[in-house]
């Protein structure tokens, strides 16, 4: 028994009050008033199987989602595609080898936020993150620009970085 | 056609919203749209790699509401839990004299005063460093409203690195900076 919205239902059973479309939950608060959206949008995931290092060869960075809510990352063409207005966080990190380049996060292929790296010793760290505006059909990719020698780039045999894309409350 | 309760009302769309502000669309992915509190941004073609007095400041925003670029402050205007990171390039780079210890601090401060720094050493007059190294650090903060935020790099009420001002060390003020702050909660 609960309160039905055009087909939504707010209901409380025991002390959680959730609101479900048919056998699909929401959003939950619990007893305690933790709030949880289990269909956020969300990926996650790492370098694997591109050799190493990997750059993209001035492509965006074909990262290998773990977790993937929703189905928003491609692989095959490293674009998160935003399914909803609103403010995603947006992370990467990696290790990157000598000497030169520069990881972006672009919007629709521009620029948005970049770090580099410039170090004569491999494998030196690498992180990015931002929080990033975005309107339905707006899509993320990461990019590394630039490296020196060409063939400089990100470990990209698996683990030793993180990619992860999620939309905020 | 809604249900309202003691006027906030629950209308259901293609999915649902509540009081006007949280939607969930058809797929059930729910947010609060209108929420901007918050910016991420960085100091494009800066001058100083230390901050102001006030904290590092930003001229480019992607977005805003709370945050005065000028002086790189940000004022909560509610109660709740804020996010505050960044990530950039730390200066060894070149033409810093070889005497000169290159090592520094960068800060997260509310109401002005440091809450928890960082450190980070590329060399000293034994070993020179010249590299850039990239790095940052994020926290989360309870805040209430008028509290005020602010990222330092080398320049107090953060820890000072010898040499750090008079070397303009720290943090390159270029894009390849990333500063952002945000509620969650």
């Amino acid at each position: 028994m609960g309160l039905d919205v055009g087909g939504i239902t707010l209901t409380s059973p025991g002390t959680t009050l959730s609101m479900n479309s048919g056998a699909t939950n929401w959003m939950s608060v619990n007893a305690s008033g933790i709030l949880t959206r289990p269909q956020t949008p969300f990926m996650r995931g790492q370098l694997v199987g591109r050799g190493s290092p990997y750059n993209g060869s001035g492509g965006p960075l074909l990262v290998t989602a773990d977790v993937n809510r929703g189905g928003h990352w491609d692989n095959a063409t490293g674009r998160f595609t935003c399914p909803k207005q609103g403010y995603y966080m947006v992370t990467a990190s990696g290790i990157a080898s000598a000497t030169v380049g520069y990881l972006y996060v672009r919007k629709n292929g521009g620029d948005m936020h970049s770090n580099a790296w410039n170090h004569t010793a491999s494998w030196h760290h690498v992180s990015l993150s931002a929080i990033i505006f975005a309107f339905p059909s707006d899509w993320f990719s990461w990019y590394i620009t630039s490296p020196n020698p060409a063939t400089a780039g990100f470990y990209g045999d698996g683990g030793h970085g993180m990619f992860s894309i999620a939309l905020m409350a | 056609m809604g249900i309202d309760i003691g006027g906030a009302a629950i209308v259901k769309t293609a999915g649902i919203t509540l009081n006007t502000a949280l939607t969930f669309d058809a797929a059930g992915r729910g947010n609060a749209i209108d929420d901007g509190v918050g910016y991420s941004g960085f100091q494009n073609n800066g001058t100083l790699y230390y901050s102001l007095a006030t904290g590092w400041p930003t001229n480019i925003s992607w977005w805003n509401t709370g945050l005065v670029g000028s002086t790189g402050v940000f004022t909560c205007p509610v109660a709740g839990v804020y996010a505050l990171g960044y990530n950039g390039l730390h200066r060894g780079g070149s033409g810093i004299p070889a005497t000169k210890n290159t090592y520094g601090y960068s800060a997260f401060a509310k109401n002005g005063v440091v809450t928890y720094y960082v450190h980070w050493n590329q060399g000293n007059a034994a070993t020179p460093n010249s590299h850039w190294n990239a790095s940052g650090s994020s926290v989360l903060f309870s805040c209430a409203a008028g509290d005020t935020l602010a990222l330092f790099v080398n320049r107090a009420p953060s820890p000072v690195g010898p040499d750090c001002v008079s070397q303009n060390l720290g943090m390159y003020p270029s894009s390849l900076h990333a500063i952002w702050c945000r509620r969650v909660g």
